[in-house]
């Protein structure tokens, strides 16, 4: 039986009585096994409005029922176990519910993946559990378009030296840890010792990390050995006599991504194990901490850092528009390699710095607007090729923008044939190199129906695909196959034009 | 049996050096070994770090047999701790059974042989359900753990959340009493529970852990309908946002969601149980002043509208401290004063500060409630009177309400103080305890004064043995440790033998007192 909490008035027009109502029923079941899901939470959320929702709680049989609903689309969501899901969810793209004449929107199926989990222990040499450490969750997957090793999770160990990941989609993982030996004692030097950064199964660099491969709903339970090596000493020089200096340690992980690595010891020197490692440093001026920038260095043996070669990374430029820049704008970067993003806020003069940016290969667009786009863009210090912004160890980057108004949104159908695809992933391939790494993107909804939002004007090519999953559809060798069967339009469309696009099977 | 309460222990180490350097003669020194042991079971312990704690501090661990050797140690006192993952050192406990008797170790001419005993950790586990049996993925478990601290009963809180099966574990605990409170998660609505399934931490069952013990509790959590409770917080000071978080009547935090929006000020809680609640909202402004409120909110089996929740500053609190003579340099920080808070489920104190130049004495972020107010004058003066407004601070508690005008506390000194010298009996003179003292015509909280053990070759001892006291009725009891005694309780007290003393102004008494063992 369905138990209903309507909010009725909420999602009804005040004249109710006169407009056809519709339902949308269906079924949630646990992916895989198709097992009915009892007591799960399922949401309705007006696509239009927002605010108008609707919820209940499916049955013994995993079934739901919503009545009394005008036409529109509606937004699934299913909640269950202290996890929610959109229907259809592919990177914050779903498959909305269309309800109308003529629509069946009554005989869903809902499949909720349970997710996977990475659960483990940390144990020293001697058998021991490692509490305090910090265990980092890599995923290999591809995400908006990109092979990327991105950040999927961080967690402490407990006195039991045990961790656990879940809610994982299936796919690619990687494990690293660091941690301090419970017993290490700087002032005894059999006891002066620390952990290397680890990674699962036990090495201690990036490249011998062993991928753990999760099937759907899979639970795979590791074990990770850290074994305490003799601390090499690096002593800081540089400083002013009893100038306070904090310094963090890192490792560039898998995918690029940062390891946070401890040093311990007393102010002016660090103790951590052999290793390469990047060195960051504050110090403190007159009450103040002020940055003095990074270094990278190979902790061989006891060492000595000279913070004057210490250098900062950063970005600074400036937008120019015709007209006022809106306040709240802000330059959205994005590492290509690990997906991590900045946003760096855009003065009213249109300045921009960021003095806290990390080497790597980047993306750029306007961000917290829905109005500007990058129209032109010239770089010093950096280059720019094919919408990839390469910024190198101590670049002073300044960026010169100008942006523009005029992006629009283009609406259309995905077809096989004449009948509409639902849950096919829609792309506008930019013909600009200026845009190369950024792909507009949608997924149809149950009618077929889409919207590809926020598109600056240009040459794109309009691609469908009926299997969107871990599509790398912004890299060239993927991509174009599928474009001599896509559609080429110049953005903006002509006035209420929609697209009818047919579907290309997944290659 | 001695117990040297952590406290008691820091200043041990604090004293021994200084007490060993006296002396200006260079030592001996032997090699020290020794085994360390899991008290329960005897069993050596492998890979044990051993730290030893003399003039100079050193660390060894222990080889597979539980057996660790420390070379060059100079002859005279030292004191051992010993740790390892899973197990902890008795010497770390509040007063317990488990505490050892003589927390220190003499290095001589003769074996230097220890052995250190270590105590297996204690463990709660379990698993919580909905009403259908379905687990409960990130319910929140709040481990309790009854103490007292300063003479006040309070429950320390360690919380841990449930996996997705909804299994939960809380390892190495210390021996103790515990209560377990389990609230579910923000995505499924379910009453909170004390275990096994009590509604307030009165009726829960309380769990005596003994070390390595491990206790089971499974909670199945009643699926209820959430209720929508809406509202708005007037009077935030700043852009900064508000906190917004919802207790029970024991105080414990809960997690219901809650949203507030700064533009108009208005708060969401969706989904909130049927029960009483306190909505406890809090912000600060661009000048670090803190602000809160406290409104008790009634969900009873429907939405709750409309609730409007004032912020008021945190009170400051001005001192006035009229001295018995003039005021010397650093003198205004010869006392120490302190608000404590009376009414709350959770046990709170505001110490006064000092700020600015000239010095303003001040009690800051005053939240309102009832208060008690503690006063410790040293340099030969004590407390005389202390006052707020009409009210007699020695004898009646300060009222602060929401939006209240703050009147200055004027604390009034005395140089005709009393003093009360305690010393143990000949048979305890090597032991370490504590003298409560407390005050039978005043409000004010007991005094407590350390008794340092006499050392071995010791020829003075640098803590004070006696207090200037406000003339006036006490009762005085003697301790072997305060740790884990609810003192501030009258009739927690009642239970231990005293002695009754009426001291007159400018009088010197000395007591000898005989040690209890706290219960």
């Amino acid at each position: 039986m369905t138990r209903l909490l309507l909010a009725f008035c909420l999602l009804c027009c005040s004249n109710a009585q006169q407009t056809p109502t519709f339902k949308i029923a269906g079924h949630v079941v646990l992916h895989p096994g198709d097992r009915p899901v009892h007591g799960a939470k399922v949401s309705l959320t007006m696509v239009q409005h927002r605010d108008r929702q609707l919820s209940a709680v499916s049955g013994e049989n995993g079934e739901f029922l919503f009545y009394s609903l005008p036409a529109a689309k509606y937004q699934l969501r299913v909640e269950y176990r202290g996890a929610g899901q959109f229907f259809h969810d592919l990177e914050g793209f779903s498959t909305a519910i269309a309800v109308g004449p003529n629509i069946d929107s009554e005989r869903i199926v809902f499949p909720l993946s349970v997710g996977g989990s990475i659960s483990g222990s940390l144990v020293d040499e001697s058998g021991d559990p490692i509490s305090g450490a910090i265990v980092y969750l890599f995923h290999r997957t591809v995400s908006r378009g990109l092979y990327q090793t991105v950040s999927a999770g961080q967690t402490n160990t407990g006195s039991t030296g045990t961790f656990h990941f879940g809610h994982l989609a299936p796919g690619t993982y990687y494990v690293a840890v660091t941690g301090r030996p419970w017993y290490a004692r700087n002032e005894n030097p059999q006891l002066d010792v620390a952990f290397p950064p680890t990674y699962y199964s036990g090495g201690t660099s990036p490249e011998a990390a062993t991928p753990i491969t999760l099937e759907d709903g899979a639970k795979s339970e590791i074990q990770i050995t850290l074994r305490a090596v003799p601390a090499v000493h690096i002593s800081l020089a540089g400083l002013a006599e009893n100038q306070q200096v904090q310094t963090s340690l890192s490792q560039i992980g898998p995918g690029g991504a940062r390891i946070n690595v401890g040093g311990y010891g007393g102010n002016g020197l660090i103790s951590v194990a052999p290793g390469n490692y990047e060195v960051s440093a504050n110090v403190l001026n007159q009450n103040e901490w002020s940055e003095i920038g990074s270094q990278a260095v190979k902790a061989g043996g006891d060492s000595t850092l000279h913070l004057g070669d210490s250098v900062k990374t950063s970005i600074i430029g400036k937008v120019q528009a015709d007209g006022d820049l809106p306040p709240g704008l802000a330059l959205w970067i994005s590492n290509i390699a690990n997906g991590e993003t900045s946003w760096i806020p855009i003065g009213k003069d249109g300045s921009f710095n960021n003095s806290r940016t990390a080497p790597g290969r980047y993306s750029l667009l306007m961000g917290n607007t829905n109005e500007f786009y990058i129209q032109k863009l010239t770089v010093e210090g950096a280059s720019y090729t094919n919408g990839v912004l390469e910024v190198a160890n101590g670049a002073q980057v300044n960026l010169n923008i100008t942006a523009a108004k005029g992006m629009t949104n283009i609406d259309g159908i995905a077809l096989d044939g004449k009948s509409p695809v639902a849950g096919a992933m829609i792309l506008a391939i930019p013909q600009d190199s200026l845009r190369a790494k950024y792909t507009p993107r949608d997924q149809s909804d149950s009618d077929g129906t889409f919207t590809l939002a926020e598109l600056p004007p240009g040459r794109y090519t309009i691609v469908a695909v009926d299997d969107g999953r871990n599509l790398a559809y912004a890299e060239p060798g993927v991509i174009t196959p599928y474009l001599a069967a896509g559609q080429v339009v110049d953005v903006p469309l002509a006035n209420g034009s929609k697209l009818a696009i047919q579907v290309q099977h997944r290659r | 049996m001695t117990r040297l309460s952590p406290q008691m222990f820091r200043i041990f180490f604090l004293l021994l050096p200084s007490a060993l350097v006296s002396a200006q003669v260079e030592p001996p020194h032997h090699t020290i070994t020794g085994t360390v042991v899991n008290a329960l079971t005897g069993e050596p312990i492998r890979h044990a770090l051993v730290d030893l704690h003399g003039i100079v501090q050193k660390s060894a661990l222990t080889g597979p047999d539980g057996r660790f050797q420390i070379e060059d140690v100079a002859e005279g006192q030292v004191m051992f701790s010993a740790q390892k993952p899973g197990f902890f050192d008795p010497n770390s406990l509040p007063a317990s059974q488990w505490s050892p008797s003589i927390p220190w170790s003499t290095v001589g001419s003769a074996k230097n042989d220890f052995l250190l005993k270590l105590l297996p950790g204690a463990r709660l586990l379990g698993r919580v359900t909905n009403s259908d049996g379905e687990p409960l993925e990130g319910a929140s478990l709040h481990i309790l753990n009854e103490r007292a601290w300063q003479g006040h009963k309070q429950w320390a809180n360690n919380s841990v959340n449930a996996d997705e099966d909804g299994l939960f574990r809380a390892d190495d605990l210390t021996p103790g009493r515990y209560v377990v409170f389990a609230h579910g998660p923000q995505a499924e609505v379910t009453a909170p529970a004390y275990y096994p399934n009590a509604p307030d931490i009165e009726s829960a069952q309380a769990i005596d852990l003994r070390p390595g013990q491990e206790f089971r509790a499974d909670f199945r959590l009643r699926s209820e309908r959430g209720y929508r409770v809406t509202g708005q917080i007037l009077g935030v000071p700043s852009t900064n946002g508000v906190g917004l978080s919802f207790q029970n009547a024991d105080g414990e935090t809960l997690q219901f969601q809650v949203s507030f929006d700064a533009a108009n000020g208005q708060f969401v809680a969706p989904s909130v149980p049927s029960g009483t609640w306190t909505l406890l909202a809090f912000a600060g402004d661009n000048e670090g002043h803190q602000y809160q409120a406290r409104q008790e909110i009634s969900v009873n089996h429907a939405d709750v509208a409309n609730v409007q929740i004032m912020l008021h500053p945190n009170a400051v609190i001005p001192v006035t401290v009229n001295h018995s003579t003039a005021p010397s340099a650093g003198v205004e920080g010869s006392i120490v004063a302190t608000l404590i808070s009376v009414d709350q489920p959770i046990f709170q104190m505001n110490g006064m500060q000092q700020q600015g130049d000239p010095p303003v004495l001040s009690f800051l972020n005053v939240t309102p409630g009832k208060y008690k107010l503690d006063v410790q004058g040293y340099a030969h003066e004590c407390l005389e009177s202390a006052w707020y407004g009409s009210i007699d601070l020695t004898h009646d508690y300060l009222l602060l309400g929401p939006d209240a005008g703050v009147q200055p506390i004027v604390i009034n000194l005395r140089a005709d103080c009393a003093t009360l010298t305690a010393k143990l009996r000949p048979a305890d003179q090597q032991r370490a305890g504590v003298v409560l003292i407390v005050p039978t015509s005043s409000i004010a909280e007991p005094k407590v004064l350390q008794l340092q053990p006499q050392q071995p070759n010791q020829t003075f001892n640098r803590i004070p043995q006696s207090l200037p006291l406000s003339p006036g009725a006490y009762q005085v009891y003697a301790f072997t440790s305060p740790e884990g005694l609810e003192y501030s309780n009258p009739q927690v007290l009642r239970a231990y033998p005293s002695q009754s003393v009426t001291l007159a102004p400018g009088q010197n008494t000395e007591l000898t007192v005989e040690l209890s063992e706290p219960k």
